[in-house]
């Protein structure tokens, strides 16, 4: 005979965890203990604590959910449009490295991976970025008049560029069009979510990050303004920043001064609505939802439970059946990822977890 | 009897209260829901029995990867030791299983067999359970004795063939296919479910009793090395591959054609 | 636009298929089950590993994220308790994909996922039940199967559905992924006009795997 062994509900959580979370469930709690559709709350920090005081740095975000806590920070790289490998579409993308914290160093994980390449197409097809706002207009010209070196650009000061823009000196650079691209670095630490939730916080605070930035002047480097070939190169010296050197000594440089910057044009808010202001307005928010099947006394009594943001092992390991809304507060949808693990998704579950994830999106305030 | 060909996801369709029923190949029963469905693409057999007590339900296809299963009888090669057991390979890739120094006839601590990496044998699946190691053994539980069990003479050929062939050649006595070759020359064949075959016609392969160890290696290339000109051999040879040929191209055709075929496969004899 | 699909491609894999839709051209191979590595193995199902290569050059970030879904939709689909402690190995390869550009995965993973249908049932893995997948773009609200690059590059949203078949009818949504900007009303459509488009695309298996099968055993009287 076996004996029966009883196991702390600890142990089991550890053992089976599957069991201890239909245990959970059948008594109507989450091993988390919010209630079932209850999303976490999270809290949006004011991030620009790093845009100020890194000129690098263009947007900032941060954000804590419970324990985890996703800092974002975007840079800027500069590509030569006509050497632009990606059909460039009418919107453009963050480029983010995505890493999870977990105490060890190396390559990065597959799920640092897919997360990072989820949040680049998500961002991408939501279309709200367009291409042209990334774009660089009105290259400046550094000249020196009287050991001052000063910054001309056509449109502030279109009198003086005129006179400095020597034809000769200033066509290639001027007739090659430059566009910036988003370099999005995103930490997470003490990972406690599930990586369904971890995917709506990177993209709550992608959204959040971009929405902050602006967009500095570019000038080209006084030494000379003859340009050719561009390769990309990084000075380290202090503020300046040599994104791309034209020549071997002529630069395209970034102008640090704060007063020049503009902010970026996203689409964010609703061009319908014009009162419109949230960030999140057009982008929407990311909510996630999990399925599970409560087996009861016999097979007719076996229910189906929608569980909101997943969290903790037991929902991320037992869970299989999961979906990933993106909505807007009018009602639109960016995103829909559906996989259906044990079959326990409806028509009706997929109704309803649109539902929940409009009204949060309405409800939503940063 | 029409032929039921059933994918997964479809119903069985079948009668499962009231009568026994045993699962077989390609049907799968749900440990929670208990639903009986069937897991595989391929033929549908359902078999009852005249009392209308007792029914077999199973699915025959056609695959290349073997899953042992208790009782089955396996041609696999020698690839290690560990401590009294053999490790055998049934197939690239798979994992090996195991064949006990003692399961052999006639065993015992001291009177151990001697079997060299590479070397086959022809076993019975004693123990399939996946979750553990698997083991084979090359004796007739009832009798004691080697049951036609052990070590593969090296003068054979061992060739890969379909898993739902070798079934056919060894499951189903009335199958033309041997007897068609038979009608053609003299063979010794070992059939090994995991689709092996080793075959030998006359004295296989051996070309010269001294040059056995060198030549078994390169038994599966038509240009021997150290040919002993005497004819009979040569023609052992010769038969013993054309005859694997013959059993080769027998999966891809209509019976119909199995004639030509063995004409064709011995024509260069 | 009609599937072409070619299976047993592969003589030393298990299992294999070539599926062509449109000018999306992909060869799958099962291998397994398999001695698995010590790190794969599970004590009472198989592990899964799924490889996906790209027509052009080396496998990137995008290629995991395809790997990731394939796998999230396969790992309840084949019956792993079938398998303890084996390995079943998917590689999915693809030949020619449209457009220079790298931003639509969509025709790809519907192919890849109807390509590694063929080649589980070629491999003869158990299957909880058939599976068929297509890919969709809606523009201004109209539906377009198989849409080719320019029109998903116009398309306001463009979606990925897959179904469970049983008994030949579309049963269950295994998998949807749908990006762009659309309503709810158009998901929903959408997915009620691709069950019609799934069905056919089971026709097709149907009818393929029924010849695969005469195939198999044209050596019976």
């Amino acid at each position: 005979m076996l004996k029966q062994v009883a196991f702390p509900p600890e142990v089991l959580a550890r053992i089976a965890p599957d069991i201890s979370l239909q245990r959970h469930l059948s008594i109507g709690l989450r091993p988390n203990l919010r209630n079932f559709t209850e999303f976490k709350p999270l809290e949006i920090a004011d991030g620009t604590a790093f845009k100020n005081s890194n000129p690098n740095v263009v947007g900032s975000s941060v954000i804590k959910s419970g324990s985890t806590t996703v800092m974002n920070v975007i840079t800027l790289g500069i590509v030569d449009n006509s050497v632009q490998v990606d059909a460039q579409g009418p919107y453009s993308s963050v480029y983010p490295v995505i890493e999870i914290l977990r105490g060890r160093s190396g390559e990065p994980t597959d799920e640092d991976m897919i997360l990072a390449q989820s949040i680049h197409e998500t961002i991408l097809h939501s279309k709200i970025i367009p291409s042209g706002s990334l774009e660089i207009k009105n290259v400046g010209i550094q000249v020196t008049e009287d050991e001052k070196s000063r910054i001309i650009y056509p449109d502030l000061h279109p009198e003086e560029y005129s006179l400095v823009r020597n034809p000769s000196a200033v066509t290639h650079a001027g007739s090659k069009s430059y566009s910036f691209v988003l370099l999005s670095n995103i930490k997470i630490f003490s990972k406690s979510v599930s990586t369904s939730s971890l995917f709506d916080l990177c993209h709550l605070s992608t959204i959040n990050a971009l929405s902050s930035i602006s967009l500095p002047r570019v000038y080209i480097g006084e030494s000379d303004a003859h340009t050719a070939s561009a390769s990309i190169a990084r000075s380290r010296r202090s503020n300046k920043r040599s994104l791309i050197s034209t020549q071997s000594d002529s630069n395209l440089t970034i102008d640090t001064s704060t007063e020049l910057q503009s902010p970026l044009k996203l689409e964010l808010t609703d061009a319908m609505d014009v009162d419109s202001k949230g960030q999140f307005d057009h982008s929407g928010i990311s909510s996630n939802f999990g399925l599970v099947t409560i087996p009861g006394d016999d097979e007719n009594q076996a229910k189906t439970v929608l569980l909101a943001d997943l969290e903790g092992e037991a929902e991320e390991t037992s869970i299989f059946s999961r979906i990933s809304v993106i909505a807007n507060k009018s009602d639109r949808l960016k995103r829909i990822s559906l996989i259906n693990g044990d079959g326990g998704i409806s028509l009706e579950a997929l109704k309803k977890s649109i539902e929940i994830a409009k009204l949060r999106a309405r409800e939503f305030e940063a | 009897m029409s032929q039921r060909i059933i994918i997964p996801g479809d119903s069985l369709s079948i009668e499962t209260e009231g009568i026994k029923t045993s699962i077989g190949p390609g049907i799968y029963k749900n440990p929670k829901s208990q639903k009986v469905i069937p897991s595989s693409a391929g033929i549908l057999n359902v078999k009852v029995n005249k009392k209308n007590t007792n029914q077999v339900v199973y699915t025959d296809s056609n695959s290349k990867r073997y899953i042992p299963q208790a009782n089955d009888f396996v041609i696999g090669i020698v690839v290690g030791v560990i401590g009294e057991q053999y490790k055998i390979q049934l197939q690239e890739y798979s994992t090996n299983v195991l064949l006990s120094m003692m399961a052999f006839p006639n065993a015992t601590k001291k009177n151990r067999p001697n079997l060299k990496n590479g070397q086959a044998v022809y076993a019975r699946v004693s123990q399939a359970i996946p979750e553990i190691d698997i083991e084979i053994e090359c004796i007739d539980p009832v009798t004691g004795k080697d049951g036609g069990f052990g070590l593969l003479d090296e003068s054979g050929y061992i060739f890969d063939v379909n898993l739902n062939f070798a079934r056919e050649l060894l499951f189903n006595p009335s199958n033309i296919f041997l007897e068609t070759l038979a009608s053609r020359c003299q063979f010794e064949i070992a059939i090994g479910i995991n689709g092996k075959i080793w075959i030998k016609c006359g004295d296989g392969l051996k070309i010269d009793k001294d040059e056995t160890k060198d030549e078994k290696e390169d038994d599966d290339e038509d240009t021997p090395r150290k040919v002993d000109t005497s004819n009979s051999y040569l023609k052992d040879l010769k038969a013993t591959l054309a005859a694997a040929r013959f059993l080769t191209r027998c999966q891809f055709i209509r019976p119909e054609e199995l004639d030509n075929e063995l004409t064709e496969a011995f024509r260069a004899n | 636009m009609s599937h072409q699909v070619e299976t047993g491609v592969l003589s030393r894999s298990d299992g294999s298929a070539q599926l062509t839709i449109g000018s999306t051209k992909v060869i799958t191979s099962v291998n397994g089950p398999t001695e698995p590595k010590a790190r794969q193995e599970l004590p009472n199902l198989a592990s899964l590993e799924i490889v996906i290569r790209p027509a052009q050059g080396l496998p990137t970030t995008r290629e995991k994220l395809l790997e990731d879904k394939l796998r999230s939709l396969l790992q309840t689909i084949i019956i792993r308790y079938k398998y303890p402690r084996q390995l079943i190995q998917i590689v999915v390869q693809f030949l020619s994909s449209e457009g220079k550009s790298n931003v639509f995965t969509n025709n790809e993973l519907s192919a890849a996922i109807n390509c590694a249908f063929y080649a589980l049932i070629d491999a003869n893995i158990a299957l909880n039940y058939s599976f068929a997948a297509v890919s969709v773009s809606l523009n201004e609200g109209k539906y377009l199967k198989d849409p080719a690059w320019k029109q998903l590059s116009e398309s306001d949203s463009h979606h990925v559905i897959c179904f469970s078949i049983q008994d030949g009818k579309a049963e269950k949504l295994l998998l949807l992924e749908s990006q762009g900007d659309f309503s709810e009303e158009e998901v929903f459509d959408t997915i009620a006009k691709s069950v019609a488009e799934c069905e056919k695309v089971h026709q097709d298996q149907r009818k393929f795997i029924g010849e695969k099968i005469d195939r198999d055993f044209i050596w019976k009287a």
